[in-house]
């Protein structure tokens, strides 16, 4: 019963690594696996928790053997596909050589050693506060592990979720709810130990990612340098143990990042990678309703650096991939939105007059350039208050940025889609019905931390090296 | 790094390595001691499970109404302020508690027995049964 549990309880990131292996150019099983394996993590318990919301509706939450059943077997078809695609070899070079100095093997080796030595630590970090705090934040139990009750005890009458009285977010999407009371009902028990290993997964998985996605772009020194930075980020490790749902959209903002720089290293015309970035921003907006926001900019950022600088036709022929990939996830969100969700709260009292009051961007404005300043809550843990992005910045401004031409795009992309994002998130709190000075304390840190992985990623992947200015290593 | 390349790099290697291992050290090495001299008391683990046995006794869904002896919003055990309504709305999920005395069946929250005896005297409410900790299902018509 035990063993069944746990297979059931990896289940999500086994179907995640099928689906991403299944959309991955490189048909071989090993080729780029730590990346498809952090990739499998988000994208695996997104899909999951959209396939057992569709058991929800077509069953009246009942049935848990069954659907556990139908998973595995899916899971099996799906693996099946899997390893008859695997066997069609294609020698042909998939991907672009890798323009970065690459350090010596034994370095790499040292490297990995440190990459992991301060994963641990950081992993040790975020399990003690974790399970010192088992209820997690006040936004985890009061919002996602409450939707996760009414979804796990609530049988056919679930969709009291969405009406309960408290005046909070009942609009709020569920793909983090739905994966705790899958979770509950596949250990068999109620358990504060499912949130919190969903919470450690996104949180770390983020940062398998970061590192593994620019030790493939980049090099080995880079990708250990930037998830230092972010697990080195206080604030980071204690939201992703503390189970607030900013960490796992930070994951889905981050995916969609890298999905679209390496669609820049394919060699070929596979635009596979694009679905799997649509299906990224899809399940950022299946997170949290700035997921939505985000999805909104990336399309419009993708337009604005293909369509604008190439024409139309490349954006045209990469459009269906993308929206291959996000419609699916999209048609649930808003089945959810449409059908069961009450209207939002901040939608609902927006201040117009808002938009008419200098005062409230002033104010705005001060408060994002302080917080940017001090992002990270690094002084909790050090003498002097400190914070990495006047230093990311400073770096940028001596030294400015170095990409290749086909590698500008997709990081163009992304950043403009967080400039953007940053921006929508600028005027939801010039429109807030409620106390402006309230709601940017008690959220701007958090709306930071969403962006923060992919922000770094940016930096990582187009500040110059220091280690080519020096000595030129050798290349891949 | 490799041989040959700059030691200012390998320094640089090493202090970032360092700068990230070092703060976070302390907060591991100390706080699983504090575990062992203490269990850890979260104080939304310690009001669930207050409302176990009132679980029991309340319909598996529905609407039941809500009264305490204090505002709110207040501080609870960890000394931090949470809204007692949705910590009960937490604890007794899937039901749906509102903050009212209409429904059929009200939830009495209150510090203690003696306090929640006034008010529920005041607000004419009967007491069907008392759990421990200032827990207790109530209806409406007492005198």
């Amino acid at each position: 019963m035990i063993l069944i549990s746990a297979i059931l309880l990896v289940l999500p990131i086994l179907a995640g690594l099928v689906f991403v292996s299944l959309l991955w150019p490189d048909r071989r099983w090993q080729s780029n696996l730590a990346l498809k394996a952090s990739l499998a993590v988000g994208i695996g318990c997104g899909i999951i928790s959209c396939v057992f919301f569709l058991w929800l509706l077509l069953s009246g939450n009942a049935h848990y053997s069954a659907y556990f059943a139908a998973e595995c077997a899916l899971l099996a078809i799906s693996a099946a596909v899997l390893i008859a695609r695997a066997r069609k070899r294609d020698d042909r070079p998939l991907w672009r050589p890798n323009a970065a100095p690459s350090p010596a093997p034994g370095t790499r080796l040292l490297i990995l050693a440190a990459f992991l030595l301060l994963m641990f630590s950081r992993l040790a970090a975020g399990l003690i506060e974790a399970v010192g705090q088992p209820s997690g934040d006040a936004d985890a139990w009061s919002t996602w592990n409450l939707q996760a009750r009414f979804l796990s005890r609530g049988g056919p009458n679930w969709i009291d979720l969405a009406r309960y009285s408290y005046p909070h977010h009942t609009d709020y999407p569920l793909m983090l709810p739905l994966s705790v009371a899958r979770g509950w009902h596949a250990a068999g028990v109620e358990t504060a130990a499912v949130p919190i290993a969903i919470g450690i997964l996104f949180t770390f998985g983020t940062v398998l990612l970061l590192f593994s996605a620019l030790s493939f772009l980049r090099n080995q020194v880079r990708g250990f340098l930037a998830s230092a930075v972010l697990m080195g980020t206080p604030f980071f490790i204690l939201h992703g143990a503390r189970q607030l749902a900013d960490v796992p959209l930070g994951f889905f903002i981050l995916a969609a990042t890298v999905l679209f720089c390496l669609q820049d290293r394919l060699t070929g015309r596979s635009f596979a990678l694009i679905a799997l970035a649509g299906a990224a921003c899809g399940l950022a907006g299946w997170t949290k309703n700035e997921g939505l926001l985000f999805l909104g900019c990336m399309i419009l950022a993708r337009w604005l650096t293909v369509a604008l600088k190439r024409g139309w036709r490349p954006w045209l022929s990469e459009m269906p991939w993308f929206l291959a990939g996000l419609l699916p996830v999209l048609a649930i969100v808003i089945c959810f939105k449409a059908g069961f969700a009450p209207p939002n709260d901040l939608h609902l009292g927006q201040n117009l007059a808002g938009l008419a009051t200098p005062s409230r961007y002033w104010y705005i404005a001060k408060e994002f350039a302080w917080q940017a300043l001090t992002f990270g809550h690094w002084q909790e843990f050090g003498p002097v208050p400190f914070s990495p992005v006047p230093l990311l910045a400073g770096y940028w401004l001596c030294r400015g940025i170095s990409l290749r031409r086909e590698e500008a795009e997709g990081v163009a992309t992304s950043f403009l889609a967080l400039i953007l994002t940053l921006a929508g998130y600028f005027c939801v709190y010039l429109l807030t019905p409620l106390d402006l000075a309230t709601h940017i304390r008690t959220s701007c840190d958090r709306l930071f931390l969403q962006l923060w992985p992919s922000l770094i990623f940016i930096c990582f992947m187009a500040f110059p090296s220091p280690i080519a200015q020096a000595q030129p290593l050798k290349s891949d | 790094m490799k041989s040959g390349s700059p030691l200012r790099i390998q320094a640089g290697f090493v202090l970032v390595f360092l700068l990230v291992l070092l703060p976070g050290l302390p907060q591991v090495v100390s706080k699983p001691g504090e575990w062992m001299r203490a269990t850890p008391q979260d104080a939304i683990v310690a009001r669930d499970r207050r409302f176990t046995e009132l679980r029991q006794a309340l319909p598996k869904h529905g609407t039941v109404g809500y009264v305490t002896d204090g505002p709110l919003d207040r501080p609870i055990g960890d000394g931090r302020v949470h809204s007692v309504l949705m910590i009960a709305q937490y604890c007794l999920a899937p039901l749906i508690v509102v903050n009212s005395t209409e429904p059929e069946m009200i939830v009495g929250d209150f510090s203690s027995a003696e306090s929640g005896a006034q008010v529920i005297s005041a607000q004419h409410l009967a007491v069907t049964r008392w759990f421990e900790d200032g827990v207790c299902l109530l209806r409406k018509g007492g005198k």
